[in-house]
């Protein structure tokens, strides 16, 4: 596998380059957009990681180009955290976002998780029993078994049975009482924090970075739900 | 403090008025008693009228006591319209009235009047004269407190005005010619003019009343408008602008200074926005410029962390360059937020939300974050859900900060209060805790924990950026909420409060 790194600040492109290598990846970099997209014309590159602000070429821009070239994962990598400069970045093509300074581990993860889901949705695998998706969270409940981006994750039944509930009914905004009353299958007197600790417990095993999850969202005021996103 | 009221005073001159009435009627019952022959039937009426005149002098030096004060300790004297009356007409007027009645009174002896009819008019006659004599006699009092009683006369302004003429400049003194030839010649030629020809001095008198009245009617209308515009101008509302065609003489003079104040304010709130962005922007830009060599602090610290070094004290500089290298991150986030929020640079999306919910919603984020420090929560929520007009996403992130405040300041093993209550129309989170240490700020200070930087301590080396409560309090306003802080000894309490929706 190799990921083309860019980014006009030598030291960061060297330090990920540490990184991925260490997970077995190759590398390949550029520091300027142009150098990015002339590096992709050439072929052989999975996943490309790329700045924003950049000289000659700024990775928005760059990004528009590589998707007219290829389907690869794009993540970009930005000192910009505006909601609007993630969302722009997003609508141009890219499939992560990430917000420097970044946690590097957290980097490696994405990077792992977003080649697992392109190795494993463009080598169409069986589907059988009864199969429940969001993105790259699926759950296959005859099997009982929750993946994400294709690697197994570990829940309890409790836990189990709470995102079951919000994966059947994606899109739908779940209370707390209703999900008590839904699990437990008793009238929630004088709730507590039970179900918001089982939520953050479930948050923390599915995503990489709880705190900004990708498939199991807050409604803060309101209960929670599971992101009923269109595959992108 | 004995307090002067006004229901006291008009008691007063109530009693007065009665003991006068009394007097004199009893003095006019022993004269018909007396011009009749029947001395004896006169003796229970001196006693009375004797009665009456103590009452009545008792009255008044109450009234003499309280006259233009509110209270035994005001010293301020207050005049009302009687006052303004110049002493030396006032008093031409009230001797004129008492002789007037006092002409009538004398005549009242030598008609034929039965002793019920002379009583009432006796009675009637008494209670006028006592009316003009008490407003006449307070008034007098009053400019004698006030130490006015010579200056605000006729005279003495004549007296005045003629050492101001010659006194001072010449143009004024054309000006008050002027003003004489109107005060003196106008009216006495109008006089002349009425008194040789009274139907067209009617009808002059007519005119003059009406334009009179017109003019003051517009006049007020005007004042009211401008007192309008003010007022919406206090309220915040800097587009409203006078339009300077509808207003005449001194108003216009006025409707342009209001117009000025609206405009010199709108471009002070404009600019300062203005500032308030250029700041968030300048702060949002070099926290991009930190950000970049930040990101190679951090994950070459990191890399440093995953080499096999042996050396102990190497091991613990990294352990300080790495928390410092986070604090550092966290730092310039907190700041780029507050500053963002600020300036009221944040998105919101209002919708109606449980405030019951959101506060199970965080507390299942915190629990174990505050059980690693012994923070038993205690929480006491309404059954139902307490639904409020909010952004919940910014609601969450104002009281996220007050628990990571919790988390970061809160004494370990003690108990955090954590309230939801609906007061009326009126949502209300409370979150209670014991701070770690004293609180170093005085409120009497004129400090406040919610500005920006300021923190309960001295020194700056504990996490924390000081940022926090300035970012839950301005998300709150900017949401329409209210924010209070209120530290009693080590007890650290910060409450919220939203209208209910």
């Amino acid at each position: 596998m190799t990921v083309l790194v860019c980014d006009d600040d030598k030291e960061i492109v060297e330090a990920i380059e540490i990184y991925l290598k260490q997970e077995g990846y190759e590398i390949k970099k550029a520091y300027d957009g142009e150098q990015a997209i002339a590096l992709l014309k050439q072929g052989g590159i999975d996943l490309m990681i790329i700045d924003v602000m950049m000289p000659k070429l700024d990775g928005i821009r760059a990004t528009l180009q590589a998707r007219e070239e290829s389907s690869i994962p794009i993540i970009i990598l930005s000192a910009k955290t505006e909601d609007s400069d993630k969302i722009l970045g997003l609508n141009v093509g890219a499939d992560d976002y990430v917000t420097k300074p970044f946690n590097p581990l957290e980097l490696v993860a994405r990077v792992k998780s977003q080649l697992r889901r392109y190795t494993s949705l463009s080598s169409s695998f069986e589907k059988e029993g009864q199969l429940y998706e969001a993105g790259g969270l699926v759950i296959d409940d005859d099997r009982k078994m929750v993946t994400v981006d294709g690697e197994e994750v570990k829940l309890t039944p409790i836990e189990y049975n709470i995102l079951l509930l919000l994966m059947k009914n994606k899109g739908k905004v779940f209370s707390i009482s209703q999900i008590y009353e839904n699990i437990w299958n008793e009238e929630a007197i004088g709730a507590d924090n039970t179900v918001s600790v089982h939520i953050r417990h479930i948050r923390e095993k599915i995503e990489i970075n709880p705190r900004e999850p990708r498939y199991l969202k807050v409604v803060w005021g309101v209960g929670y739900k599971i992101e009923n996103r269109e595959e992108g | 403090m004995k307090e002067y009221t006004l229901g006291k005073k008009a008691s007063a001159i109530v009693f007065h008025q009665l003991f006068t009435v009394l007097t004199s009627a009893c003095l006019y019952t022993m004269d018909y008693f007396i011009a009749r022959r029947m001395p004896e039937n006169g003796m229970i009426f001196s006693m009375l009228s004797i009665a009456g005149l103590v009452g009545g002098f008792i009255a008044l030096a109450y009234l003499t006591n309280a006259a233009g004060r509110k209270s035994e300790e005001d010293t301020e004297v207050s005049f009302n319209v009687v006052d303004r009356i110049y002493g030396d007409i006032l008093t031409a007027v009230f001797i004129f009235l008492v002789w007037s009645i006092v002409h009538i009174a004398l005549k009242l002896r030598f008609q034929a009047f039965t002793l019920a009819g002379l009583l009432v008019a006796v009675g009637t006659l008494s209670y006028l004269l006592d009316a003009v004599f008490l407003l006449f006699y307070l008034s007098i009092v009053r400019r004698v407190k006030g130490d006015i009683l010579f200056r605000q006369t006729f005279f003495y302004q004549v007296y005045r005005l003629f050492a101001g003429v010659l006194g001072r400049k010449r143009k004024s003194f054309v000006r008050i010619l002027i003003y004489l030839a109107g005060a003196v010649v106008l009216p006495a030629a109008a006089g002349i003019f009425v008194w040789y020809h009274i139907n067209w001095g009617i009808a002059v008198c007519v005119l003059l009343g009406i334009a009179a009245v017109y003019l003051f009617l517009r006049r007020s209308e005007e004042r009211y408008r401008i007192r309008e515009a003010l007022e919406a101008v206090a309220d915040g509302a800097l587009d409203t602008k006078l339009q300077l065609e509808a207003f005449h003489g001194q108003e216009k003079e006025l409707a342009e200074a209001v117009n000025n104040i609206r405009a010199g304010l709108s471009e002070a709130v404009t600019e300062s926005i203005r500032n308030e962005r250029m700041k968030a922007d300048l702060i949002t830009n070099v926290s991009h410029d930190i950000k970049t060599p930040l990101t190679s602090i951090i994950n070459y610290v990191d890399l440093l962390k995953r080499e096999n070094l042996e050396n102990e004290n190497a091991q613990n500089y990294i352990r300080i360059l790495d928390a410092k290298s986070q604090r550092l991150k966290q730092l310039t986030e907190d700041l780029v937020e507050a500053s963002k929020i600020s300036s009221g640079n944040v998105q919101l999306d209002m919708q109606r939300i449980d405030l019951v919910e959101l506060i199970y919603q965080i507390g299942g984020e915190f629990n174990e974050k505050f059980e690693t420090q012994e923070l038993t929560v205690v929480t006491k929520l309404p059954n139902g859900s307490v639904m409020i007009e909010a952004d919940g996403r910014q609601l969450y992130r104002a009281i996220e900060n007050l628990y990571i405040n919790v988390a970061k300041y809160a004494m370990e093993k003690t108990r955090v209060f954590v309230e939801v209550a609906a007061e009326g129309d009126t949502a209300v989170f409370s979150i209670k805790n014991i701070t770690r240490n004293p609180i170093l700020f005085r409120q009497e200070q004129g400090m406040d924990l919610s500005e920006r930087f300021v923190r309960g301590e001295a020194s700056r080396t504990t996490e924390g950026s000081g940022l926090g409560l300035s970012i839950a309090k301005n998300l709150t306003f900017l949401m329409g909420g209210s924010f209070h802080i209120e530290v009693n000894g080590d007890l650290f309490i910060v409450t919220l409060a939203f209208k209910i929706a």
